[in-house]
């Protein structure tokens, strides 16, 4: 069955990846507006790098591994209980509910060694990354004004530089460089790149000492209720993923300015305890109003102009905490505390709906987690509290039911005077105070290959949100439908049905809320022919409705891809129209190495894309991407200093990884 | 002449239509599944698809409380016993709903009976008698009906219609229209001790569909856990069975997203007599 693994390249778990993780993307992209999703797989590029041992493993480690379920790590762990190491890949194959499609991205993370490499010859490896964007119609920002300046002070060109290495005794490091668009670089205004930054970090699981990291790391401890620096956990299509894996910390290398901590932390293990000190002093941008009082902080990490600069890295914050754990066979048990400060007050312009948002300088969380397994039953569960007063609680629930069936369950609770600034729980709204809501979601692998997922959340909010001028509910449903034929095709129906409050009319008095209702189709087929080439065929449709107004969008696209040992090149073609942005359709589309990119199709017009990746040495990869927007309702594209004076957007990329 | 029996009968149940109040006690078991009871087999499928009675083995006896919304004057009561034959499944029933204000009280009999290892059906004949403080009491007369269908050894597929003759209650003044309603569940029986059940209920009176999706679980020997979804309105439901030598507790709860939580409870009793059935 697995004679057709090829080898452990990195290259090729990119192909599978992205398309295992396009759902995943999607349902991040949708809520984030964000086309940069590399945090995603952030962690599965340092297991490419450095691969598990799946001997030596315990959960934590293989949960890293963010495409197999829960279920999945816990049935690894007991056939490895059961049966003792395992020697090959293909011993995998006997672990249940772990088919072949998972076994192929598998391979090129795992390694089945017994012993430990800390006691050989020093060995380095690694790899560098060189990334360059430039969009080729000029933005109103970079156009000369009427009194010679421009809005935008650096160039057009994107440059992201990121390098990471590793040895075999624990030690590794890296280092990344950016700007955007628009970003001056080593002049006065900003000394060298945007951002620069790394992490020095050393691991040994054997030790007192088990972890150390200094520079740049995520850092999350539960269900996200405290700590969640990193993105949090969102509903999608892997529906039975619903507990926070990434309870831990970890060096990150993410280009997100806003996320993420910067300082350093060090794990102290004694037997079953570990205790973890962390610290992150990190600057912000904030906006300031009357040359004093922080009105919010911003999240875009965008350094364009002369305003934005100002606003660059103009407050501080702090965060210190220390996180316990007890890891039994069975049940682990983590708890801690989480102090913040801002180096200046966090003054929010007063509405209705933000009286419980965080404000001020400080707060303080501590929370308590757990994690049950016994069994094919999986609970999980966190409790918090927000100033020593406020409590909070998400608790759910992973079943292997029946076989082949999976089941999730959870809970959540939130007060709205909760208060959290580093927190990102499971949740459907992001500022998530005064949220309470139920998930359930299954997934059912039924007979002739066919794979029956889905979820339903329903939630409740106990004050006014953001364009909701009253307590409110709503739910979302999500089905999702997958054949496998054995002619090497696959096609995927998701259907998509979520009810959500809105007020009725805007910036009056009084607003009556009422439901929006959002119906979204997707079909996709994709056929691979002979060992080159493969062909996707995708449809999407949304229909909104309300009181109002009744929106539709709708795409069409077509991928072809073609690749042989050296070059791949991959082409989309697509048509779309949305009658409102309300309506705008995601899809993700093919990007250079570890980028994911899932943009908004909105207006009228068509999508061309290409892609080239190119293997000029064994250790020397090079891409090409061209990208245009075609649009045939418009004559100009966005507004204010990101307006395009055309009915069209191209955008380059060229990227260049080495591997040493 | 099982054919021509068969035919008769699902052209009964395809006659339903009407507009209504609620007034039954929802069976603890489906209600736990936020289910129409289309798919019950227990001896509380006598409140809803008597087909399910055909399921039951011993004689048994019970009593039930719903409380709807918290509301004291939309809770009902009940009272029933089965006694199963190898012949016939015939059941007793008695709800009283409401208030001294407004109360309904139901009279039923009903039957079941397997018509083949595949097929089974049953029928409820009940009597409604409607007291409003100050004036004469009406009454009415209702006839539901239902099938249990093993599509194959996993698969049970069920209709079930409430009141196909569009049954009213008549005064000097209005006409109270009783609910009338056709349901079809299908469930999957995943393994011995778990099973799922998706459920259609087309209420013609409300000139509307309810979708359910529900799961059952037995966690134990003596204890079964139950859970269920619908739209809409959207309800969330969750329940439980506890057996203790020859006592069962149902206990079931369900939410409505505006309306807020409805429960139901229920104790039955089972007696030493066996006559058929499967349970």
């Amino acid at each position: 069955m697995l004679l057709g693994f090829g080898s452990a390249c990195v290259a090729q778990i990119n192909d599978q990846l992205q398309d295992w993780a396009s759902d995943v993307a999607t349902a991040y992209a949708e809520e984030f507006d964000s086309e940069d999703l590399t945090f995603l797989i952030e962690d599965l590029l340092a297991i490419a790098r450095n691969p598990i041992n799946i001997n030596t493993a315990g959960r934590e480690e293989l949960e890293r591994i963010f495409f197999l379920t829960d279920l999945q790590v816990e049935n690894i762990l007991y056939k490895r209980y059961v049966n003792g190491q395992f020697l090959s890949i293909y011993e995998l194959q006997a672990v249940e509910g772990l088919p072949l499609e998972t076994l192929k991205m598998l391979e090129p993370l795992l390694v089945f060694g017994k012993g430990d490499n800390k006691y050989r010859p020093l060995r380095v490896w690694g790899d560098a990354f060189f990334r360059s964007e430039f969009q080729v119609e000029r933005t109103a920002g970079f156009i000369q004004n009427q009194e010679g300046g421009r809005a935008y002070m650096g160039d057009r060109f994107k440059v992201y530089s990121r390098t990471e290495m590793n040895t075999n005794h624990g030690f590794s490091g890296g280092t990344i460089a950016e700007k955007d668009p628009g970003e001056p670089m080593f002049s006065d205004r900003i000394h060298g790149l945007d951002l620069m930054t790394g992490y020095l970090h050393y691991e040994n699981s054997g030790n007192w000492l088990s972890e150390v990291g200094v520079g740049q790391y995520t850092a999350s401890a539960g269900q996200g209720l405290v700590l969640q620096s990193g993105m949090p956990l969102r509903k999608s299509t892997m529906v039975t993923n619903i507990r926070n894996r990434k309870a831990s910390f970890r060096p990150s290398l993410s280009a997100s300015e806003a996320s993420g901590f910067r300082g350093g932390y060090a794990s102290f293990a004694f037997g079953d305890f570990e205790v973890t000190p962390f610290f992150s002093l990190k600057k912000r941008d904030g906006r300031i109003k009357n040359d004093s009082i922080l009105t919010s902080l911003r999240e875009d990490g965008m350094h364009r102009s002369l305003t934005e600069i100002e606003q660059r890295h103009n407050t501080e914050e702090t965060a210190l905490g220390l996180k316990t754990q007890w890891s039994g066979k069975w049940l682990q048990i983590d708890a801690g505390h989480l102090s913040y400060r801002l180096n200046r007050p966090l003054v929010p312009d007063q509405k209705p709906y933000n009286q419980f948002y965080f404000s001020g300088d400080k707060a303080s969380n501590s929370w308590v987690s757990y994690l049950l397994s016994k069994n094919n039953l999986l609970f999980f569960g966190e409790v918090a509290m927000s100033g020593y007063s406020e409590i909070a609680f998400s608790n759910g629930v992973l079943w292997g039911a029946a076989p082949g069936f999976a089941l999730a369950m959870a809970h959540r609770y939130i007060p709205k005077s909760y208060q959290a600034p580093l927190a990102g729980p499971m949740t459907q709204s992001s500022s998530f105070s005064g949220e309470r809501g139920w998930y359930t979601g299954f997934k059912w692998e039924l007979p002739d290959r066919w794979v029956l997922s889905s979820y339903f959340d329903y939630y409740r909010f106990e004050w006014l949100k953001f364009r909701v001028d009253a307590p409110s509910s709503g739910f979302d449903w999500l089905g999702n439908l997958e054949k496998e034929f054995r002619n090497e095709a696959i096609l995927r129906i998701k259907v998509r049905h979520r009810e959500k409050p809105l007020n009725h009319a805007e910036d009056m008095n009084e607003n009556k809320v009422v439901k929006v209702v959002y119906d979204q189709l997707k079909l996709q087929y994709r056929q691979l022919i002979g060992d080159g080439w493969q062909f996707t065929t995708q449809g999407q449709w949304h229909f909104v409705k309300s009181d109002e107004q009744n929106e539709n969008g709708k795409m069409l696209s077509q991928d072809i891809k073609w690749k042989n040992n050296k070059l791949s090149i991959t082409g989309r073609f697509a048509l779309f129209s949305a009658s409102d942005y309300l309506a705008r359709l995601y899809a993700y589309e093919p990007h250079v190495l570890y980028m994911f990119s899932v943009p908004a199709y909105s207006g009228k017009g068509a999508r061309y894309l290409l892609l080239v990746n190119y293997r000029l040495l064994n250790n020397l990869h090079l891409w090409l991407r061209a990208a245009r927007w075609q649009y045939s309702d418009r004559e100009t594209i966005g507004s204010g200093n990101q307006l395009i004076d055309a009915d069209k957007k191209t955008q380059l990329t060229f990227q260049m990884r080495v591997k040493f | 002449m099982k054919t021509r029996l068969l035919f008769t009968w699902l052209s009964v149940l395809l006659f339903s239509v009407t507009e209504a109040q609620n007034y039954d006690y929802p069976s603890p078991v489906t209600t736990a599944m936020g289910l129409s009871g289309a798919s019950d087999t227990t001896e509380w499928s006598l409140f809803s698809n008597p087909a399910g009675l055909s399921s039951v083995s011993r004689m048994s006896g019970g009593i039930g409380y719903h409380n709807a919304f918290g509301i004291s004057a939309l809770s009902a009561r009940s009272a029933f016993f089965v006694v199963p034959t190898h012949m016939l499944t015939p059941a007793l029933s008695y709800i009283q709903y409401g208030d001294d204000l407004y109360e309904i009280q139901t009279f039923s009999c009903s039957a079941a009976r397997s018509i083949s290892p595949m097929l089974r059906m049953g029928i409820r004949f009940e009597y409604l008698l409607r007291h409003i403080y100050g004036t004469k009491a009406e009454s009415a007369f209702v006839i539901d009906a239902g099938v249990n269908y093993n599509a194959s050894e996993n698969v049970t597929i069920a209709l079930f219609a409430q009141n196909p003759g569009r049954t009213a209650i008549l005064d000097d003044y209005n006409e109270y229209v009783l609910p009338s309603s056709l349901a079809v569940a299908c469930t999957f029986r995943l393994s011995s001790s778990f099973f799922l059940t998706a459920d259609l209920n087309h209420r013609e009176d409300l000139a509307r569909q309810f979708y359910s999706f529900g799961l059952s679980a037995m966690v134990h020997q003596k204890a079964s856990v139950r859970g269920g979804i619908s739209a809409r309105p959207v309800r969330l439901a969750v329940g439980s069975t506890l057996s203790w030598k020859r006592v069962e507790i149902n206990f079931s709860a369900n939410y409505h997203d505006r309306l807020g939580l409805s429960t139901t409870a229920g104790i039955a009793y089972a007696l030493d007599f066996k006559g058929g059935g499967e349970n």
